[in-house]
């Protein structure tokens, strides 16, 4: 037994070879070798990390039904393991009750390009870009919490035996900053995060500024007591923020699998108003500002510009090519290898439907507008436990931060909002869209002003607010360092 | 693929150049299994092996770290030594690290069936049947049981003499059942059972039951009224006890977080929580009641043996977690706390199993309940998310029930539980320390893009004023 190492390109024919071997029907292969490099950098105590994920997984549809096995291990032995397990892992499924193959290859004729200057990008080069995003970090009269860049690139090869052999570069690099304001009696922070495939469109020294920007517009926050049903405008970073909004609820709901299994309110609700007539959501997987953008999905089908809601109705559902056979129909490319526990690493993810970058159609309405269409309401800028909510019915039960809105006018800034409510309720209600998009992770959403909304928010104890005054004043006068912060 | 001792001598050799006062490596090899089914059909069968090789070095005072594939070794080594380039230019102080025991182990975490011992055919089985199990009313729409084992092989090494292997197993189990009821709304609910250990995690209770835990929860939901929004006072049982001890207090007290910010900073030696409660951590608690955490671990991946932390007692922050680093800087002793997702991530300051306990003279579940008189209990987490810098938390409920007179009477819809992590802490009434199941509490830890297994059960305890829906 050979146990050299093997390239993937070499790991991959011997795989595809040796299933054929071992009689699987159809067998794809596929392979990945991307470079990351990642700096955090927290009150000056930085770490890096410096590697490179490399490995290969195999998918067989042996007795109409599918196997799939992974190694990072590219020997002979270790390839010739992986498809006997995904052989085994399909015999034990029994057949499927549709007949099951691979895609056939579709040349693609996306236009999405690579910026191959991505891959000249070094170690020092990352400390030049984390350099510009602190300055106006370090300069601004906030705390400075911390920053970080990350980088990734490199080849994903699939290939399989209805002839598809699709091979093409992958990569992005973002970062952000988040700070925190000791203005008023409750600390208060936030930060930037943002990403992009294209070297030269990240301006780091902005980003940093907007960093700062971001946290200024909600220093000196206000607990209050409220209780009713109130519009509310959400900003992009509650929709979609890195660390996730109200649209990755709507997205959970428009995955094709939901809809076989018919798990999701929207199911057989195709054609049907689901949202106001000026809403339309896309999931694109060719975006040129779309972290993920690429020629082909994850599993070589040209990826898809894909209307899920258009102008209110319901168009379409995200599908890979195993549900869309299931459904009886044609897969729209949205197959990915990202997230479950193999995370951004697409080897140890057995392939299932993902979105690329989630975009919602400019309205008409600026920011201010809707501010000052706005009687008495909130504005919330972030939310927490949005991940919590039912999946199936898209109800949500979620704590945010933002702005006190009356009269037309932003009046202060708030936290613990409890928020609730339910996506398809939500959709409905959405009276003003905003006109300017906001480039995020994987989302590029403009505001949106919802005509009511249940809040719950109470006010902090008079006794915790005696404490704080206790320490402001401490504080101010130079006496202590605030606890909540380092120098 | 197990790298022989000379070897790893060599990598650690190549790692020592002038200026490198320490180093390290974690060398992996980890099998996985998933299925997943869905109403009554298989979703997902894979499996997979993970090998490769970690190197951490510490060079005039800053952290490099690289990994890649362990036939690489040489070139990760250069990776990593090139990598503190760039942390040097940002340190504002040397890294230095707490002194640690050399130790020289070779551990395998207790199990009796390995996972590696049982056929595909066996465990997707297992799972049908779970699914199965699920199934069966009217009221139920859709249904999924999904299992994962890892079979995991650990060996660190440092250049201080320090080598150990761990082979830990985890094997897990999950159902969710989905309901729709005659107006249309839906509802999900969902059960796990997991340990650090072997199959026979299903001799002590069935895999199918999981999926009627499932099954009772969603039916039950669905039928049950909402609950007006507000504040209550509520107990809280071992799973909510645990998901607040994790994540609104443990992440506060995570030593390279408290260095940064955070409502703990600044508090050693200070009152923190109500008196008679205390919070901890402990990585080296095997199992409770014949029921084994899901968090346990033998070493962390600094090789610093775990123990039992209290972080606060009787009320007072006495602890940080610690990893060698953090122990330094807060003139403190490392606490075993120092875990790495992957060979390919940096090891960082985490939890195992967290908990709040009563200091002393626990109260009964009935006393809790007394004691509350009116308000609400609340009954299996369902995850959550914290602001550690604002202090602020939300938690998902499994159950929420209405406490009246010092009864337990209405079941309601569950919904969400937010509060402030101090102010909540200092409002704690009593704590029963009788933990429940901890395989039912179990969980994944989200931090700095790494999720580490850890437990989050504990015994009921009573709290005043926490902010439902």
């Amino acid at each position: 037994m050979n146990m050299e190492q093997m390239t993937i390109h070499e790991a991959i024919k011997y795989g595809i070879k040796y299933a054929k071997k071992q009689k699987a029907k159809h067998v794809e292969g596929h392979g990945s070798s991307i470079t990351s490099v990642g700096l955090e950098v927290e009150k000056g105590r930085p770490s890096v990390s410096n590697g490179v994920n490399k490995g290969c997984s195999f998918r067989v549809i042996y007795d109409n039904n599918i196997g799939f096995a992974f190694t990072t291990n590219l020997t002979q032995a270790s390839i010739e393991q992986s498809i006997k397990s995904a052989i085994g892992n399909a015999k034990v499924r029994g057949a499927d009750s549709v007949k099951l193959s691979f895609p056939e290859s579709v040349p693609s004729t996306n236009k999405v390009e690579f910026d191959l200057s991505l891959l000249e990008v070094d170690i020092s080069d990352i400390g030049d870009y984390y350099d510009q995003l602190r300055e106006p970090c370090e300069a601004s009269s906030l705390n400075f919490l911390g920053a970080q860049i990350m980088y990734s690139a490199g080849d994903m090869i699939i290939h399989n035996s209805s002839g598809l052999e699709v091979e093409q570069k992958i990569g992005f690099i973002g970062g952000g900053a988040f700070l925190l304001s000791l203005k008023g009696l409750i600390p208060s922070w936030g930060g930037e995060f943002t990403g992009s495939r294209y070297l030269n469109k990240l301006d780091w020294s902005d980003l940093g500024h907007r960093c700062v920007s971001e946290v200024k517009k909600v220093e000196g926050p206000k607990t209050i007591n409220y209780s009713g049903e109130v519009p509310v405008i959400f900003q992009p970073d509650a929709l979609g923020g890195i660390f996730g909004g109200l649209l990755t609820v709507l997205n959970r709901m428009l995955r094709g699998d939901s809809l076989y299994q018919k798990s999701t309110y929207f199911a057989d609700r195709i054609g049907e108003d689901v949202a106001a007539a000026d809403f339309s959501f896309i999931d694109d997987g060719l975006h040129e500002d779309g972290l993920l953008s690429s020629k082909y999905d994850h599993e070589g089908v040209p990826t898809t510009t894909l209307p899920l809601i258009e102008k209110g109705v319901l168009k379409n559902f995200l599908l890979d090519n195993y549900y869309a056979t299931k459904l009886e129909t044609e897969s729209n490319g949205k197959c990915s290898r990202y997230g479950g526990m193999g995370g951004f690493n697409p080897i140890k993810q057995s392939p299932t439907i993902g979105t690329y970058t989630s975009v919602v159609a400019p309205g008409d309405s600026s920011y201010d507008e809707m501010v000052q269409e706005t009687k008495e309401g909130f504005s919330i800028n972030n939310l927490m436990g949005v991940h919590m909510s039912d999946f199936a019915s898209g109800r949500f039960s979620v704590t945010g931060s933002g702005h006190f809105i009356k009269n037309g006018e932003i009046k202060y800034p708030v936290q613990d909002i409890a928020i609730s409510g339910d996506i398809p309720s939500l959709l409905l209600k959405i009276d003003m869209i905003g006109k300017e998009q906001k480039i995020g992770f994987g989302t590029v959403v403009p505001p949106l002003r919802i005509s009511s909304l249940s809040i719950n928010s109470q006010k902090m104890s008079m006794k915790f607010k005696s404490m704080l005054i206790m320490l402001k004043l401490l504080t101010t006068l130079k006496l202590m360092k605030h606890p909540i912060a380092a120098d | 693929v197990i790298i022989l001792n000379e070897n790893i001598d060599k990598i650690l050799e190549l790692c020592m150049i002038d200026g490198v006062s320490y180093a390290d490596l974690r060398i992996e090899n980890s099998d996985y299994v998933t299925i997943s089914v869905t109403n009554g059909e298989i979703k997902e069968t894979s499996v997979g092996l993970e090998s490769g090789l970690g190197v951490r070095v510490l060079k005039d005072g800053a952290w490099g770290f690289a990994y890649g594939s362990i036939t690489d070794f040489e070139e990760i080594v250069k990776m990593a030594l090139s990598s503190v380039s760039l942390t040097q230019r940002f340190k504002k102080e040397d890294v230095s690290m707490a002194n640690a025991k050399v130790i020289e182990d070779k551990v395998e975490v207790p199990f009796k069936i390995s996972p590696l011992d049982v056929s595909i055919e066996d465990k997707v089985q297992m799972v049908l049947d779970t699914d199965k199990a699920i199934q069966g009313d009217d009221l139920i729409k859709s249904t999924d049981a999904s299992y994962r084992d890892v079979f995991k092989n650990i060996q660190f090494a440092n250049n201080e003499g320090t080598r150990i292997e761990q082979v830990i197993p985890y094997v897990m189990l999950s159902a969710n059942c989905t309901c729709k009821d005659a107006e249309g709304g839906t509802f999900q609910a969902g059960a796990k059972l997991g340990h650090t250990g072997g199959f026979e995690l299903f001799d002590k209770e069935p895999a199918q039951s999981v999926g009627e835990r499932a099954k009772e929860d969603a039916l039950a939901g669905i039928k049950a009224p909402t609950i007006k929004g507000g504040k209550y006072n509520c107990v809280l049982d071992g799973a909510m006890n645990g998901l607040f001890a994790h994540e609104a207090c443990g992440h506060s007290a995570e030593g390279d977080f408290v260095r940064t910010a955070g409502v703990l900073r600044g508090k050693l030696g200070k009152k923190v929580a109500a008196s008679n409660v205390s919070l901890v951590d402990d990585g080296s608690i095997q199992e409770i009641d014949g029921n084994k955490f899901f968090g346990f671990l033998p070493y962390d991946d600094e090789g610093v043996k775990t123990y039992r932390t209290d972080i606060i007692d009787d009320g007072v922050l006495k602890s940080y977690l610690n990893d060698r680093a953090t122990a330094h800087y807060w003139e403190a002793e490392p606490t075993g706390n120092a875990r790495a997702m992957f060979f390919s991530n940096q090891p960082i300051v985490r939890m195992r199993n967290t908990w709040l306990e009563a200091t002393n003279d626990p109260m009964s579940q009935e006393e809790l309940i007394e004691a509350i008189g009116n308000g609400l209990l609340l009954k299996k987490s369902k995850g959550g998310q914290v602001d550690p810098i604002r202090g602020t938390f939300n938690f998902g409920t499994g159950e929420i029930w209405i406490i009246e007179n010092g009864e337990v009477t209405d079941r309601k819809r569950p919904t969400t539980a937010a509060g402030n992590t101090i102010r909540t802490l200092k409002s704690i009434i009593g704590i029963n320390n009788k933990f429940d199941n901890v395989t039912h509490a179990i969980g994944f830890c989200g931090k700095g893009g790494q999720a580490v297994p850890t437990s989050i059960g504990g015994g009921w305890m009573a709290v005043k004023n926490i902010t439902i829906g």
